[in-house]
């Protein structure tokens, strides 16, 4: 018995030192990293502004183009999912797609781009950066209301980040573009965007003009009725896009795995039909000649008529904020701050100008629209809502085009169903199902975003 | 399971001398197949009582008379006798006969069933190799308690899916370790789902719903090879493997050759066998192409997509022959052109005759101390989906020799080259299923071609333009002809795996074994789109080359020691070294030039991907074993392990095991009762555990792409730029401080044998509880991130499994055996992670496979009706009180809700085996009981107008419920007698006659827009399994007089008979493949049954 106790041990002792040989701590950790990552600390500024300008430009280029063009009517969802949209058929989990998308791909890697070119004095990248997160929060806002900011992208270490009020966030965003204005005044710091700054290619007077831009739609949708917010409005104008060379816009590829988010949808899915929409019948019979800029007859498909070259095409701009829309803003924001409809039709025809010019129509066309279109009511109540029908034929398949039209109730919409069209996005089934302690009811029509009430 | 079919006597090795009739000492050593020694065997003179005992070495020495013969014998092994000479080895081959049969168990130990503990059920490999598949795991079907086989479908080499017991793991593997004498071999799914809107190249990701149907490495198996699988059911049985074994382990011991009499022998085998399409979803044959009652040809309106057009009886073709159709354009009644009355056209036609050629040629032989068996084997199959094709050859080899009485060494290598073609399923326009199954009845993908699957006019519209000819004019869908002609999936695999070992003993009472094993594999995949394929319109091609290394080692030390007259007992020590690395690489071009060219170089656009994954685990482990005269048995384990995907302060943990059986009829006078010949009980607990997955320590930055659940998204770079992110809505919170999870299991079962063994019966309770349960746990996104990494979940199983065998009759040269499985699990996630109610395991946004906190892990998820009361699912429906199109029908809520399960309650088999004479006659009946399947593909179809249930249109009916509706802000009302007033809940009962008509179809009745709820079946079957006649010409004596040693001819058949009320493809049918969210179906490729002829032959 004892010899067998010692042959075992023996044994034992044997066996440890076959397998100590290999044993250093960093044999098991190293093994397990990923080597297909870069290290953290080689990450730049310029390799997550192009993913979030890219991931905006995608992600308002899909889920929230498509959805609420086909809330007010611009598209027209012709089967399947985009039929049911068109129909009101939305359920929370359908709002998750452009949820996720913009609180990870856009949302967190922008904080990340901020925290980095702040920690390396980057100004000009964290100027970029917060006008980013302007822009966006914004957009949330205004589809949803109340959403997490502040309490939102800190991970594991806060899982039900709690709802900031619509209203605050217009602070927020507010505050955001002060500093960004600040800092892009500063000096770009060592190191700074270029070509990868899809949007602007690093320009930061363009940046600012951005940041007005952004600042003037903060007061445009607070100004129904309200002199002071539209006179506010227009100096904001005053200081943003000066020509349609200036428009925020995000220009997508020529290849598949860069193309256009409504391109990409046209090939893939084609559920969605344009002449058959009520803009597109509109459209038509106004003789529009922006129609067959805006669709394309030719197109071969089930679905009758494609979407046309400007938006339509492989490498077609997704748009944020552009020139028109500051001139029909400012038309609009003359006649409420108190000035005359004459004025203000100056602006508004030099406003479906741009439109036009930026979407390529001859200058003989133009003329012969505005001769036809170009003259505002005399009411200012009337004269504004023509101001925001002209504005919802520019502000084509542009999420903005559901904000004017719930602010301004312009163009008239027939609901397609029922008696209500969609005043808002459900929040998404993943806040219902992960965050319930934060997450309030909603329907598509309650609660409304607050300039909404 | 019993061994009836004597394989193994072809291993038996004699050597013989002459001898003069004088006192010798012989010395002998006692081995078994493997070279191995058998310890303590008996070694008596023939007619005497005179006689040894081997010691643990397995060698004797005996002094007899010359010529005299020895009866060597051990527990475990069939009696042999020897002609007495000085330097004698014999070779025991194994008894395999009832409950005194041998078992592998953990790591290659060889142990008496009587001695276990644990459940185990061993099938033999003959078993393996009925129903010509060529796929050994699809076989263990039915042949063993506690055990779940799903196939994903009937496509040649498609994947099968196998688990035993219940689920441990929420979104790591479940599917237990595969070991290959004693080697574990990779069983991974190396999928890539190019349509899927987030695509992951490495390996599967959650959302498999589209893409070819995977398959999983265990299907490169030859059966031809496989001796037994031994399926090593619970932590118990398993402990000794620790992580990689937590979901049990199926235990392949591979045929190996000895030395016969005749030298050397060939086995040979070969099956044909045809394979038809098993059952297809219903589809109504009256009403054509088109909507609201009107027909639409392909180059009609946008209502051309569906099948909710015209009666058929009213229209005609105008007999002038197009592109679309060879009759003509179809046009109404008061048409002048109209010619002949239209028909429907039956898609279904589409499907052929499959055909599988299996043949398998085997050498074995050997000498006195050494065997080999050299073995070729080769499947060549042709799918009922026609260009589908699997060509599987296998190459192994084999030997082992005994090189002085104290060293052995053993080895074996396998080759395995397999090429596969196959087709697109599930959710993705280039779908064959979709594509067909939403044809109108009105058009004919074949273009009323005999040929149509080689001849272009049926998919390429014969006009110049190339686009393909389909019922949409082109767009929407694949002709299904267009899918295998212009959609290719091909798979090319190389694989090489075997081992070494060598045995030294040491002392007589101690042994050292080393074994060193490996798999290395590499497979390529090209999946090409042509240009006008709907799901790449521009064309695109997708490369990808898995390769994947496993290496394992094993250091062992035997000790067997008879401690006392009463104990004796035996202790191994071992050491184990694994390392694992899995490479995949992506190159994915878009956008043709030139149609038709499947290469890469004529892409316009290109990205790629590469991911590499290592593990390295390291263990100590030993195992003490105790036997008091040979009735009570107790084994005790203990394994540590350390893993390198744990962090460095956690990434060593200790699993023990302990198991006690007790043979109680060894009580004297308990057997001789006449009855119950043979008792044991057995108890054991133990615990197991699994390590994180690879890389789940860190958030790591990666390549930024995008994509929303309707468009393949971007990717960069894009315009030259660079693009990294740190999160997505599929990016993962890495988890530094994760620790291994824990599975705690106690299990206790009996063994008994009546009437001599005529009638034996296994049954085995068991508990487990796992805690600490790794899991990616979904995450509000709001937090930036859309999951992190947790122990988090709590899950608990427990079960019954049942074995039951008996000989009813044997008498008159006439034997029927009969043996039963039968299993139960209940599965309940007790908990997922704070706050997190449910995770998706695999589906749709409305049809989803779920883990929901407090349920089963599976349960189908998806939008329901409107309950009048929404929190009890009891409650009467909602009918809507609103005018319009969904008036009087239920209302769909906007709430998701658990609608299904998809666990059966249990599941059993019947195995029959008559014999008479040179006849039998074998039947093997599944059923599985209960269980929830969710039928998306008749959703669809419903949604189309295609499905069968759809044929109702039109009828009038009132709807079951309470009339209301839903205000703006979500309340239910009702509206008053005014119409406009609304008034809080629900009002009266429905009396509102509606009808089943286009509107409810597509969004009431179905889960296509409508609820999910809809479309929820059960999956319960009852199905013949197999079904075989077999002659044998030498049962009996002939075969001495023949150079034939076998000669059968087998005739059977596969899946001949279902009995289900599912309505789709097949109840064991599986969208997401051999992967955890089992229960899916949409447009899945549908199964097979099969007949075929089989011949053995032997010399």
């Amino acid at each position: 018995m004892n010899r067998f106790i010692k042959n075992s041990i023996t044994c034992i002792v044997l066996i440890s030192m076959v397998a100590g040989s290999s044993c250093k701590k960093t044999f098991f950790t190293k093994a397990n990293i990923d080597p297909n990552a870069p290290e953290p600390s080689s990450i730049v500024p310029s390799v997550l502004l192009s993913t979030v300008e890219g991931s905006l430009g995608y992600t308002q280029g899909g889920d929230f183009s498509r959805y609420t063009s086909l809330i007010t009517q611009q598209t027209k969802g012709i089967s399947r999912q985009a039929e049911g949209y068109y129909q009101y058929t939305f359920t929370s989990v359908d709002f998750d797609s452009p949820w996720g998308n913009f609180y990870t791909s856009v949302l967190e890697n922008n904080k990340i781009l901020m925290q980095l070119a702040d920690s390396k004095g980057d100004n000009a990248y964290g100027g970029i950066s917060r006008i980013l997160m302007a822009y966006s929060i914004q957009l949330g806002v205004d589809c949803w209301g109340s959403i997490p900011y502040s309490d939102a992208f800190k991970g594991s270490t806060n899982l039900q980040p709690k709802y900031d009020t619509d209203k605050a966030l217009y602070d927020t965003i507010n505050n955001l573009l002060n500093t960004a204005v600040t800092q892009l005044g500063a000096g770009k710091g060592p190191d700074a965007p270029g070509s990868e700054d899809v949007i602007f290619g690093g320009s930061t007077t363009k940046w600012i003009k951005f940041a007005h831009a952004i600042k003037a739609r903060l007061l445009m949708h607070q100004s129904k009725g309200n002199a002071a917010m539209a006179t506010s409005a227009l100096s904001e104008i005053g200081l943003s896009f000066s020509s349609n060379s200036d428009n925020a816009v995000y220009m997508f590829g020529s290849t598949e795995t860069s193309a256009n988010p409504w391109y990409q949808f046209n090939e893939q899915r084609a559920d969605i039909g344009f002449d058959v929409s009520p803009l597109g019948v509109k459209m038509l019979a106004d003789g529009d000649p922006r129609f067959d800029i805006y669709t394309d007859t030719s197109y071969n498909d089930v679905n009758g008529v494609g979407m046309g070259p400007y938006y339509g095409n492989i490498n077609s701009p997704v748009e944020f904020i552009t020139y028109d829309e500051m001139l029909f803003a400012k038309a609009e924001a003359t006649i409420t701050s108190g000035g005359t409809i004459a004025a203000a039709q100056t602006i508004y025809q030099a406003a479906i100008t741009a439109n036009m010019q930026k979407l390529g129509v001859a200058a003989a066309d133009i003329a012969t629209y505005i001769t036809a279109n170009g003259t505002l009511p005399a009411t200012a109540t009337a004269a504004i809502a023509q101001i925001a029908a002209e504005e919802y034929v520019a502000l084509y398949l542009n999420p903005e085009a559901f904000t004017a039209w719930r602010r301004t109730a312009s163009p008239a919409l027939t609901p397609v169903t029922g008696t209500n069209i969609p005043r808002r996005f459900l929040y998404p089934q993943t806040e219902y199902s992960y965050n319930k302690a934060n997450v309030a009811a909603s329907t598509l029509f309650a609660p409304k975003v607050f300039w909404d009430n | 399971m019993k061994r009836r079919y004597g394989l193994l006597s072809l291993l038996l090795i004699l050597s013989v001398q002459a001898a003069f009739a004088q006192n010798i000492e012989v010395k002998g050593k006692i081995t078994d197949a493997t070279g191995s020694a058998i310890p303590d065997a008996s070694v008596n003179i023939k007619g005497t009582r005179a006689g040894t005992k081997a010691g643990a070495d397995g060698s004797f020495k005996l002094n007899v008379k010359t010529g005299a013969t020895l009866v060597v014998s051990a527990v475990g092994f069939e009696p042999k006798e020897v002609i007495a000479t000085e330097n004698i080895s014999v070779l025991l081959s194994q008894d395999v006969k009832g409950l005194s049969e041998v078992v592998v168990t953990a790591l290659g130990i060889r142990r008496e069933k009587r001695e276990l503990a644990t459940a185990t059920q061993t099938v033999n490999g003959d078993q393996l190799n009925k129903s010509g598949s060529g796929n050994a795991l699809s076989e263990l079907n039915g042949k063993a308690s506690g055990l779940t086989v799903i196939n994903s479908g009937g496509d040649p080499g498609s994947g099968t899916y196998i688990r035993l017991r219940g689920v441990t793991s929420i979104t790591g593997n479940n599917q237990p370790l595969m070991v290959v004498d004693g080697v574990p071999i990779d069983n991974s799914v190396n999928n890539y789902d190019a349509t899927s809107a987030s695509p992951n190249v490495s390996g599967a990701s959650s959302n498999l719903t589209g893409g070819v149907q995977p398959t999983n490495r265990g299907v490169d198996l030859n059966p031809n090879d496989i001796e037994s699988v031994t399926l090593l059911k619970g932590p118990s049985a398993t402990a000794l493997y620790g992580i990689q074994a937590a979901s049990g382990a199926i235990i392949i011991t591979t045929k190996r050759g000895g030395s016969g009499k005749r030298g050397v022998s060939v086995a040979f085998n070969s099956s044909v066998t045809f394979d038809k399409v098993s059952q297809l979803p219903g589809r109504q044959n009256i009403y054509s192409q088109g909507g609201s009652g009107i027909y639409q040809g392909p180059t009609g309106g946008s209502d051309r997509r569906l099948t909710w057009g015209a009666n058929i009886d009213t229209l005609f073709w105008n007999g002038n022959s197009n592109i679309w159709d060879p009759h003509g354009n179809i046009v109404g009644a008061s048409d002048p052109t109209k010619k002949t009355p239209v028909h429907a056209y039956n898609p279904y036609d589409f499907f052929q005759t499959g055909k599988t050629f299996n043949n398998n040629i085997a050498l074995s032989g050997g000498t006195a101390k050494s065997g080999f068996r050299i073995s070729i084997g080769n499947i060549s199959q042709t799918g009922i989906i026609p260009k589908t094709k699997y060509d599987k050859t296998t190459f192994s080899l084999s030997g082992q020799t005994v090189i002085t009485d104290k060293f052995s060494m053993s080895g074996g290598v396998t080759y395995i080259n397999s090429s596969n073609d196959k087709v697109q399923q599930g959710s993705n326009t280039s779908s064959i299923m979709l594509g067909l199954l939403r044809t109108p009845t009105t058009f004919d993908n074949s273009y009323g071609l005999s040929d149509a699957a080689n001849n272009p006019a049926s998919y390429i519209q014969q006009n110049g333009t190339g686009q393909q000819r389909d019922f949409r004019g082109g767009a929407g869908y694949d002709n299904p002809y267009w899918t295998i002609n212009k959609n290719p999936f091909h798979e090319d695999l190389n694989r090489v795996f075997g081992y070494g070992q060598a045995n030294y003993q040491l002392f007589d009472w101690m042994a050292i074994t080393y074994r060193v094993g490996g798999d290395v594999y590499s497979q390529n995949d090209k999946n090409t789109y042509d240009i006008f394929s709907n799901a790449f319109p521009a064309g695109a091609i997708h490369l990808l080359n898995y390769n994947n290394q496993q290496f394992n080692s094993d250091f062992t030390i035997n000790m067997k020691k008879k401690l006392s007259k009463d104990f004796s007992g035996s202790l191994l020590l071992g050491h184990n070294y694994f390392t694992y690395q899995n490479t995949a690489r992506l190159s994915h071009g878009s956008g043709f030039v030139l149609p038709g060219f499947f290469d890469l170089s004529n892409a316009t656009s290109y990205t790629s991907n590469e991911t590499e994954q290592k593990k390295r685990t390291m263990a100590f482990y030993g195992e003490a074993h105790l036997d008091y005269k040979d009735m009570l048995y107790l084994t005790v384990s203990g394994r540590r392990e350390t893993s390198s995907t744990l962090p460095a302060a956690n990434n060593s943990f200790f699993y023990p095991s302990a198991s006690l059986a007790y043979e109680f009829t060894k009580i004297p006078g308990l057997s001789t009762s006449g009855v119950l010949n043979y008792g044991k009980l057995r108890v054991s607990a133990a615990q197991v555990g699994k390590d994180a997955p690879i890389q789940g320590l860190q958030t790591y930055f990666s390549q930024a792409s995008i994509a929303d659940g309707f468009t393949s998204g971007i990717q960069f770079p894009i315009n030259g730029n660079a693009g990294y992110q740190i999160s997505s809505t599929t990016a993962t919170i890495g988890n530094p401080n994760l620790k291994a999870e824990k599975t705690n299991s106690y299990e206790i079962g009996t063994d008994l044998g009546f009437f001599k063994n005529l009638i034996t019966i296994n049954a085995t309770a068991y508990y487990s509880k796992s805690t600490d349960v790794i899991l990616v746990v979904p995450i509000a996104y709001s937090t930036g991130f859309a999951a992190q990494l947790l122990n988090a979940a709590t899950i608990t199983n427990k079960g019954l499994e049942i074995t039951a065998a008996a000989t009813p009759i044997k008498a008159n040269g006439f034997r029927w055996d009969i043996s039963v499985n039968w299993s139960r699990n209940i599965n309940k996630v007790a908990s997922l992670a704070t706050g997190v109610p449910k995770v998706l395991i695999a589906g749709f946004q409305n049809g989803e496979i779920d883990a929901i906190a407090g349920k089963a892990f599976g349960q189908i998820y998806g939008s329901i009706y409107q309950r009048t009361d929404p929190t009890n699912m009891n409650s009467p429906l909602l009918i809507s009180d609103v005018p319009g199109d969904g008036y009087g029908m239920p209302i769909v809520s906007s709430q998701n809700a658990a609608i299904g399960d998809v666990n059966p309650s249990w599941v059993g088999s019947v195995i029959n085996t008559f014999t008479y004479k040179h006849l039998s006659l074998g039947i093997q009946v599944d059923v599985r009981h209960g269980g929830d399947i969710w039928n998306g593909t008749r959703g669809a179809m419903s949604y189309f107008g295609t499905s069968a249930e759809t044929a109702n249109r039109g009828q009038a009916n009132t709807f079951k419920g309470i009339l209301g509706h839903l205000d703006v802000n979500g309340n239910i009302v009702h509206y008053a007698s005014d119409g406009v007033t609304e008034i809080a809940k629900g009002g009266v009962t429905n009396t509102v006659v509606s009808a089943y008509n286009q509107y409810y179809w597509q969004n009431v009745g179905s889960s296509f827009i409508g609820p999910a709820e809809a479309d929820v079946e059960k999956s319960s079957f009852v199905r013949i399994r197999q079904l075989s006649l077999t002659y044998d010409f030498f049962q009996g004596a002939a075969a001495k007089k023949s150079i034939f040693s076998t000669l059968s001819v087998t005739v059977f058949a596969n899946n001949p008979v279902l009995w289900t009320k599912y309505k789709g493809v097949d109840p064991e049918t599986s969208l997401a493949g051999p992967v955890n969210g089992q229960g899916l179906d949409y447009f899945n490729n549908p199964g097979t049954k099969s007949y075929g002829v089989r011949l053995n032959l032997g010399f």
